[in-house]
């Protein structure tokens, strides 16, 4: 007779079965879900492609493009929040986004493209995307040893080989007087 | 009756779509759909999730769809792991014993793409370097909607949501702005003018005690009433709003008065 006490209990409980996909399921607040780029305010710096354990955001330099592009793959995607945690500029949100399912690798991916800087010597691309250059100059004026940065400041728009060559004729400069 | 009828699910859509999942299942194969969970060296999570979705708050059952235990009976198999190096026979095998037509759903950010183990030398790094994969459910370990949601969507029952995104930056100057808390301390005029180094160390003290969530969300209180503010007096007096905002919490109370400490330090140190 034990099933009567089991239906008795639950018609009292009534159906404890969420109806989806009828209904939206409500994740908790603070659920982490997909990682969203906000493009628009990302400089392409790469902190969160070096903090990503699952290393599945991915910043590189395009010369040939000239652009710095940084992509996504969600299917690697662990939702630790580290991205977040990094981001100099909060461009990356955890967002509550959780029915990811696709049908190929392709729809789990995320592209954006930042244009490449010019180098102030050669002309040639530079390193970092002319955001984070812009970011770095903006920062450096609301500093509080902003005057002594100046002679660095120039460095910023400079290539890496552009850079290293100013620095050896530098330092030649220095010890040969 | 009445108390029968209690119990059954209200829902009628729901019944709509099991019917539908009924007919596009039984059309091909006359029955329920046959489930087989192939564990590939995964680390469990995904195996709890999937058993969750088969509990009563989830039900997958009631698609009538059914777990099997032998790939011989399996219509889809529910692959977890990354395929380690010893499971890639099995798993080529399991693949080839699954009569036709049958599907293949990827569960878990390690059947997607090797998860945190892609590049290690004892794995393979995702189903699909092993057998074709028809759908992919990120997650780790997936929500169980998440996993019902992929079961439906590999029987075309649900659309699939996600979609690839491309930005491609044209403007430079134009498209770029910045976002909080960054951008207040560009935007508004304060007390004390926030430097660049003041910013950094209210961020790290906040983030050190609170951590990257709340943290982030206290300086951009913090920040707000920075602008209200005309003198250190006043700062003191407001910043107990903050306290009574976030529930009187003690922590936050002692968080703010560093912060407090760290405003009137660096206002010293200019007159
Ligand atoms: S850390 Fe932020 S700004 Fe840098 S590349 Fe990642 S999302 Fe963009
Ligand atoms: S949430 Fe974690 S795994 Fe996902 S992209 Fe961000 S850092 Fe990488
Ligand atoms: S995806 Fe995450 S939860 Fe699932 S098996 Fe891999 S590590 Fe475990």
């Amino acid at each position: 007779m034990a099933f009567i006490k089991l239906i008795e209990h639950s018609s009292r409980r009534g159906v404890a079965t969420h109806p989806y996909p009828e209904k939206p399921f409500e994740v908790d607040e603070l659920y982490r879900g997909k990682p969203v780029l906000d493009a628009s305010a990302c400089i392409g710096c790469g902190a969160c492609a070096n903090a990503c354990p699952a290393e599945t955001i991915k910043v590189e330099t395009d010369y040939g493009k000239g652009v710095r592009r940084w992509t996504i793959y969600y299917g690697r995607c662990i939702f630790c929040a580290r991205c977040q945690e990094v981001c100099p500029v909060n461009a990356i949100e955890l967002s509550r986004e959780f029915e990811l399912a696709a049908k190929n690798r392709e729809d789990l991916t995320v592209v954006a493209e930042f244009k490449l800087g010019s180098c102030a010597k050669c002309k040639g691309y530079l390193d970092v995307s002319i955001r984070h250059v812009e970011l770095a100059q903006k920062l450096l004026e609301r500093s509080e040893i902003a005057n002594i940065m100046q002679e660095l400041a120039r460095y910023m728009v400079m290539c890496l080989k552009c850079k290293r060559s100013f620095f050896v004729e530098k330092l030649g400069e220095a010890t040969r007087g | 009756m009445a108390i029968l009828a209690k119990m059954l699910p209200q829902s009628t859509s729901v019944e709509k779509l099991g019917e539908e999942v009924k007919r596009r299942i039984f059309g091909t194969l006359k029955r329920s759909l046959y489930v087989l969970r192939v564990d590939t060296g995964s680390c469990n999570g995904c195996e709890i999730e999937i058993f969750a979705a088969l509990s009563p708050l989830y039900d997958v059952e009631r698609f009538g769809i059914r777990l099997v235990i032998s790939p011989r009976h399996a219509d889809a198999l529910l692959v977890t792991g990354p395929v380690t190096r010893q499971y890639r026979a099995v798993l080529e095998r399991v693949y080839r014993m699954t009569p036709d037509p049958k599907v293949v759903i990827a569960i878990g950010a390690c059947a997607c793409g090797g998860g945190v183990w892609y590049n290690s030398f004892a794995v393979e790094g995702g189903i699909d370097q092993v057998i074709p994969v028809d759908v992919y459910v990120p997650g780790c370990p997936p929500h169980p909607v998440a996993i019902l949601q992929g079961i439906l969507v590999a029987l075309d029952v649900l659309k699939q949501k996600i979609e690839k995104v491309s930005y491609r930056e044209e403007k430079p100057e134009e498209e770029w702005k910045l976002r909080p808390p960054l951008a207040l301390l560009f935007e508004r005029e304060t007390l004390v003018k926030i430097s660049w180094e003041l910013y950094r160390d209210i961020m790290r003290t906040a983030r050190k005690y609170l951590g990257y969530l709340y943290g982030v969300q206290l300086v951009k209180d913090y920040f707000a009433l920075l602008s209200e503010v005309r003198t250190l007096g006043e700062l003191r007096e407001a910043s107990k709003k903050i306290v009574e905002a976030w529930n009187r919490d003690p922590r936050i109370a002692q968080v703010v008065e560093e912060l407090n400490k760290l405003v009137e330090k660096h206002f010293a140190q200019k007159h």
